[in-house]
């Protein structure tokens, strides 16, 4: 049975600059001092308040869950990532007391964070991958039709309630900040296909899409 | 420029600093308290709203606005006790069932503020039993429900349900939002509307609510 490999206590990393196109807010815009100067503030307490924790497990994928061009019984890496449930808390509470720019900002500063553990979760897979000989030939990620499944057989496959992780009834993740990734893993040890591809995702509306636009 | 238009003014430009002085300067001149709210802080924010909903600003100037009017009103509030002004209007809402996501609520709660409403948010992860108690404890207009997913959308029709099975279906307006939400699905499970930003929520409710009155 394999272990599962966790990777907890690195720091995030918030790019001001993502930050802000997430909130639709440019040097144009008459909130933007503001913002910049409740970013400023923010920054540190926040990067403090994260938590950041990676779980890996090689497994097979199960019968009866579709994801992707996977096919049952195929080698794969699942992953589940969060920045924990302080800084959404911390978001939630701001609203409450009306303050909305600084709600506002946790939010979008915490999408910032949980992204940046793309570089943790990378080097995480790099020594997976040296250690076991294995390649990444693919990912994956829950998509509409599939998400009920794919959910509940990422929490149980990385003991999701053992590592402070609650599933809701809509088949959530608490904390709200949480990511899912399922890797393929092939016998070709120099492939690493394991990085974001927009093109594969069902996010249309996402601010960090890159669209290609395509020409006759 | 009357002062009630400086006021209007003052909350659309987000100048934070400057609303307190601006609200107790009407106050101190004898102002009507209700005007000072309506044609002032209410009033700037209705532009607000418009403004968003042509997209001819983004979601961080409505919330400096939203500020703006809080600030406002943590002046003007006592005063409106005093002369016992009524919110336009009540709503009960919250995130249905199976749902954490809280971000397109609160947008929504914040402009419902922003209309005049008292706004009872019931954060997340809201069962159809506890909208429906709140709703009935504070004699609620509008029920308002999001959801993000769609494994999380059925739970909207389980609070239509309930109201239809109490009787009480037609005492509140039932209003719902999310992204996947579509003004089908509303027709589908009998909500009355389906509104696509804060900004349409709040002025849909308020027409809602006004037209009730009459």
């Amino acid at each position: 049975m394999c272990e599962i490999i966790s990777c907890t206590g690195q720091a995030v990393e918030i790019r001001k600059e993502e930050v802000f196109r997430d909130l639709c807010c440019t040097q144009k815009s008459a909130a933007y001092e503001v913002f910049e100067q409740e970013y400023e503030e923010l920054l540190e307490p926040v990067i403090s308040c994260c938590r950041p924790k990676i779980y890996l497990k090689e497994c097979r994928l199960p019968k009866g869950i579709v994801c992707g061009s996977l096919q049952p019984g195929e080698q794969i890496l699942c992953g589940l990532y969060t920045v924990g449930r302080e800084i959404s808390n911390w978001s939630t509470r701001a609203f409450f007391q009306e303050d909305y720019v600084k709600g506002m900002l946790l939010d979008a500063m915490a999408d910032c964070a949980l992204f940046s553990m793309e570089k943790q979760m990378e080097s995480l897979l790099r020594s997976f991958c040296r250690e076991r000989g294995v390649g990444i030939a693919g990912r994956f990620h829950a998509q509409e039709k599939n998400a009920m499944f794919l959910q509940r057989f990422f929490y149980e496959e990385l003991e999701g309630e053992k590592n402070g992780f609650f599933l809701t009834a809509g088949y959530m993740f608490d904390p709200v900040k949480t990511g899912t990734v399922i890797f393929r893993l092939t016998a070709d040890a120099d492939a690493f296909c394991a990085h974001h591809t927009c093109s594969g995702c069902e996010n249309y509306s996402c601010k960090r899409r890159k669209t290609t636009i395509f020409q006759n | 420029m009357t002062i009630l238009q400086e006021i209007s003014e003052c909350l659309q430009k987000g100048k934070v600093k400057q609303i307190k002085a601006l609200v107790q300067q009407a106050l101190d001149g004898g102002e009507d308290p209700k005007a000072i709210l309506n044609e002032g802080l209410l009033e700037g924010m209705s532009v607000i709203g418009g403004r968003f909903k042509r997209e001819e600003i983004f979601v961080p100037d409505v919330l400096i606005s939203a500020r703006t009017m809080s600030m406002g009103l943590s002046v003007l509030e006592p005063k409106l006790v005093e002369v016992g002004n009524k919110a336009v209007g009540k709503i009960v809402l919250g995130t249905v069932k199976g749902d954490l996501h809280d971000i397109g609520k609160n947008l929504v709660a914040m402009m419902f503020k922003g209309a005049g409403f008292e706004v009872y948010d019931l954060g997340v992860d809201v069962d159809a039993k506890t909208f429906l108690e709140k709703a009935e404890e504070v004699g609620a207009d509008i029920i308002g429900m999001s959801a993000l997913l769609s494994t999380t959308m059925p739970a909207m029709k389980e609070l239509v349900d309930l109201l239809e099975e109490k009787g009480l279906r037609d005492k509140y307006t039932v209003m719902i939002g999310g992204a996947p939400i579509t003004d089908e699905f509303a027709k589908e499970i009998g909500a009355d509307y389906y509104t696509p930003d804060a900004a349409s929520a709040a002025e849909i409710g308020k027409t809602c609510v006004l037209e009730k009155s009459v």
